[in-house]
């Protein structure tokens, strides 16, 4: 089978990728500290000791950036953690 | 009252007193008809940036719809553990939770907490203090029942564990 090569233009072409996101959990004095750890494992499938981490860095900070990503996955993981009764917020990772 | 786990296939509470088996029963309606502050804490946006307000809109649309069902599909399993708690001959009733509704047990305890520490407007310096305000007073009755609730979801947490 005879195949053809075409030669496309040479063209400038912009790519821009989409800015990360950051998946926020902010404190709240209702979930127990076992509680908030164990989701942290469930969702993003964390280890205990870092799950542990972000736990306390809500629990003394107020808040902690528990993942950064693409902003659909980040929406996801929001919603995960929505259904699980964890206070979260999506922003970009720049602000 | 005990909490145990004699096998893999079993929660237990046994000596559950009366006063404590109502405040079981009460568990799943205090994640029903909420008042506006604890609708706006477990319905969450997920921002609160102008920017953002599309987001915010398809959340309330699309994804609160989901969270709705979730939520009563944890309470309808905790109902139906409850119309099975047995009183024994001295009036105290054990109550069995099948492994396979922790998870949903977990999720009503979390519900009841969020919803009674909004209607009753608790404090974080209030909450993170142990209980002061004695049990006769209202306001001591729904932190005991919070309390409450928080000890049956740690133990879960360490059946499931």
């Amino acid at each position: 089978m005879a195949t053809e090569t075409t030669e496309l233009p040479a063209s400038e072409t912009e790519i821009r990728l989409d800015p990360p996101w950051n998946v926020v959990v902010h404190n709240d004095p209702v979930n127990l500290m076992s509680y908030v750890t164990r989701v942290f494992r469930k969702v993003f499938g964390y280890p205990k000791d870092r799950a542990r981490r972000h736990m306390l860095e809500v629990h003394n900070n107020g808040r902690s950036i528990v993942w950064t990503g693409v902003r659909e996955r980040a929406e996801f993981y929001v919603e995960q953690l929505h259904a699980h009764l964890l206070l979260a917020t999506i922003e970009r990772a720049s602000e | 009252m005990t909490f145990s786990r004699p096998n893999p296939k079993k929660l237990k509470i046994t000596g559950i007193s009366e006063f404590f088996a109502d405040m079981l029963r009460a568990l799943p309606e205090c994640g029903e008809n909420l008042c506006p502050d604890a609708e706006a804490r477990i319905f969450q946006l997920p921002t609160t940036d102008p920017a953002l307000e599309e987001l915010a809109c398809d959340w309330r649309v699309h994804v609160h719809e989901g969270l709705h069902e979730g939520f009563l599909a944890a309470r309808d399993a905790v109902r139906s553990d409850l119309r099975a708690m047995v009183a024994g001959d001295g009036g105290e009733a054990t109550l069995a939770i099948p492994p396979a509704h922790a998870e949903a047990w977990v999720n009503a305890t979390t519900q009841a907490r969020l919803a009674l520490a909004s209607a009753h407007g608790f404090t974080d310096e209030e909450l993170s203090r142990p209980m002061e305000t004695p049990v006769s007073t209202p306001r001591g009755m729904i932190r005991l029942q919070m309390d409450f609730y928080a000890a049956i979801q740690e133990w879960l947490l360490e059946a499931l564990d």
